[in-house]
Formats: structure tokens, C-alpha cells, sequence
């Protein structure tokens, strides 16, 4: 059961939001580099990396501040970031093998 | 959880013991679930749902290695623009469920009600961007079954919009009964729905 001093400040929440919000806006830029919302045109392996990292860096300040894992222990911080990892990781590989297979 | 056996009405009460003593020994029942902030069974069903929808973000990476052409085309007919008016909507409304933990917190109930009302509101905008565009690829002949990636699509995102459902009449219950640990689980519930959105996003509406 957490307390006010356990919950993330004002401030915390705002910064994290203006984070979201921001690298959300950074990962439709870098989707749609070449100006054509409907491009078909496939993305370089660097912009879908980056798209990727954008993304988790996004779910670790959800799970850090607005779920307010911070405050939990070393374990779960990393059992859940692990598994984000894993899941964009398979995504990421995907994408890198199409064209190889 | 009082994990005191059952008896019978003619029992002998255990006068060693008192209602207090037993509340006070019920949070110690998680064990390393303990750790977690808010209700532990949340956390158990934000693992499971995280289990469920990267095992369909996973499909449809496999999908996509393929079928690379035809998802790059069906991709194309959606609107990024949309998908990435959501997710500023989905974060935002985050941002105001925990502001209603803050201020539930800090004693304020009312303000805390107030700032759920406005994270539901958010809520109701992310579903009514959604029935616009299902409603657009509906009017547009695009169905459940027009191919593999339209197929996953309508499957991961209505699976989704129907947690976002559950999100709203979560977020009015914990509203109703306002307590911090209430409070704390339903927007635990909320923020769930936002992490995977911001997942799904980039894999079915940017990544070609």
C-alpha cells in the first residue's frame, strides 16, 4: 500500500507526459521522413531502430513513473523491462530478416 | 485476505485475537508481490496482458516477414496521423489518472474524481477516434478477412479498444468507491491500456 510519499510529484507526472508526448511526435517524424502520411516506401533498419528505441524508452516511463514501478524493487523494475525488451526485440528481428528469408 | 479457517456458528471465538491484529497482517499475504504498488492481482493480469499482446505483436512481425509487400500496402491505407492522434490522447489521459492517485493521495477526493472524469473523457475521445477510423476502412469494403494484415489489425486493435472499455467502467467504479488502493489499481488498470498502445502503434501503424 503506497502514501503520498511513494506517489510520483506533479512535476514528475508533467515531465513525463511532455516525454511521451514529445517522442510519440519523434516517432511519426521518423516514420514519415520522406513527407507522404500513405508512403509505402520501405524504412531503413537504422529509422526502425530508432522508432523501436523511441518506443522503449516510452514503456519504461509508463511503467517507471505513471505505474510508479520506481518505487518497487530491482527485480520487478527489470522483469518488466526485459519483457518489453523481448517483445520489441522480436519486432525489430522481424523486420531485419524480411528480405533475408 | 483473512486466512483464518472457517468455523462453525457454535465455535469458541479466539479472544487472543482481534480485528485490528488481523488487518494489520493481511498486506504481508503477497509475498514478493508485496513489492508492487497498488492491488498485487493487478500487476499478475498487466504481466498476462502483456504476455498476450506481444505474442500477437510477435505474430505479426511473422506475418509481416512473409507477406512484406501486402502489408506495406494495407499499412499505407491507414491514417498514421490517427494512430498517432491516440496515442497523445491515450498519454494524456495517463497523466490524468495519475494526477487523480496524487491528489487521492493528498486527501482530495473530489479533486481526484475530477481528474478521472477528465482521464475517462480521454478515454471516450481515443474510442471515438477509433469508430471513425473503423468506420472509414469499413466504408471502404477493408473487413476482417480482406487479408493477413487487416485480419491482425482488427483483432489487436478491438481487442484493445475493448480494454479500453473496461478501462472507463474501471476508472467509474474506482471513482465511485474512491479509495487510495482502489484509486491506485484502477489507474494501474488505465496505464496497462496506454503501455500497450504504445506498443502496438509503432509495429501495425509506422514500422515498413
Amino acid at each position: 500500500m503506497s502514501d503520498l510519499n511513494t506517489q510520483p510529484t506533479r512535476p514528475a507526472l508533467a515531465l513525463t507526459w511532455a516525454l511521451l508526448a514529445g517522442l510519440t511526435l519523434g516517432s511519426m517524424a521518423t516514420a514519415l521522413t520522406d513527407g507522404d502520411a500513405a508512403s509505402t516506401a520501405a524504412l531503413a533498419g537504422t529509422q526502425v531502430a530508432l522508432i523501436l528505441a523511441l518506443t522503449a524508452v516510452k514503456a519504461r516511463q509508463i511503467l517507471a513513473v505513471y505505474l510508479n514501478l520506481r518505487t518497487s524493487t530491482a527485480g520487478w523494475r527489470m522483469l518488466f523491462g526485459a519483457f518489453v525488451l523481448a517483445i520489441l526485440g522480436v519486432v525489430l528481428g522481424g523486420h531485419l530478416l524480411v528480405g533475408v528469408v | 485476505m483473512n486466512a483464518e479457517p472457517h468455523h462453525t456458528a457454535y465455535a469458541e471465538p479466539d479472544l487472543s485475537r482481534d480485528a485490528t491484529t488481523a488487518d494489520e497482517e493481511s498486506p504481508a499475504d503477497w509475498g514478493a508481490l508485496s513489492a508492487l504498488p497498488g492491488n498485487p492481482l493487478m500487476w499478475i493480469l498487466i504481466l498476462s496482458e502483456l504476455a498476450v499482446f506481444g505474442a500477437f505483436l510477435a505474430g505479426f512481425a511473422g506475418a509481416r516477414l512473409m507477406q512484406p509487400e501486402l502489408f506495406a500496402d494495407s499499412q499505407a491505407q491507414l491514417s498514421r496521423l490517427f494512430g498517432g492522434l491516440n496515442t497523445l490522447v491515450l498519454v494524456t489521459s495517463g497523466w490524468f489518472a495519475a494526477l487523480a492517485v496524487r491528489n487521492r493521495a493528498e486527501g482530495s477526493i473530489g479533486r481526484a474524481r475530477v481528474w478521472l472524469a477528465a482521464a475517462g473523457g480521454l478515454g471516450m475521445v481515443f474510442l471515438a477516434v477509433k469508430a471513425v477510423e473503423y468506420g472509414g476502412k469499413i466504408d471502404a469494403g477493408i473487413g476482417l478477412e480482406t487479408n493477413t494484415f487487416w485480419t491482425l489489425y482488427y483483432l489487436m486493435t478491438g481487442f484493445h479498444a475493448l480494454h479500453v472499455v473496461m478501462g472507463l467502467i474501471v476508472l467509474a467504479i474506482v471513482g465511485w468507491k474512491a479509495s487510495l488502493e482502489n484509486l491506485e489499481t484502477g489507474a494501474a488498470f488505465w496505464h496497462m491500456v496506454d503501455l500497450i498502445w504504445v506498443l502496438i502503434y509503432p509495429v501495425v501503424y509506422l514500422i515498413r
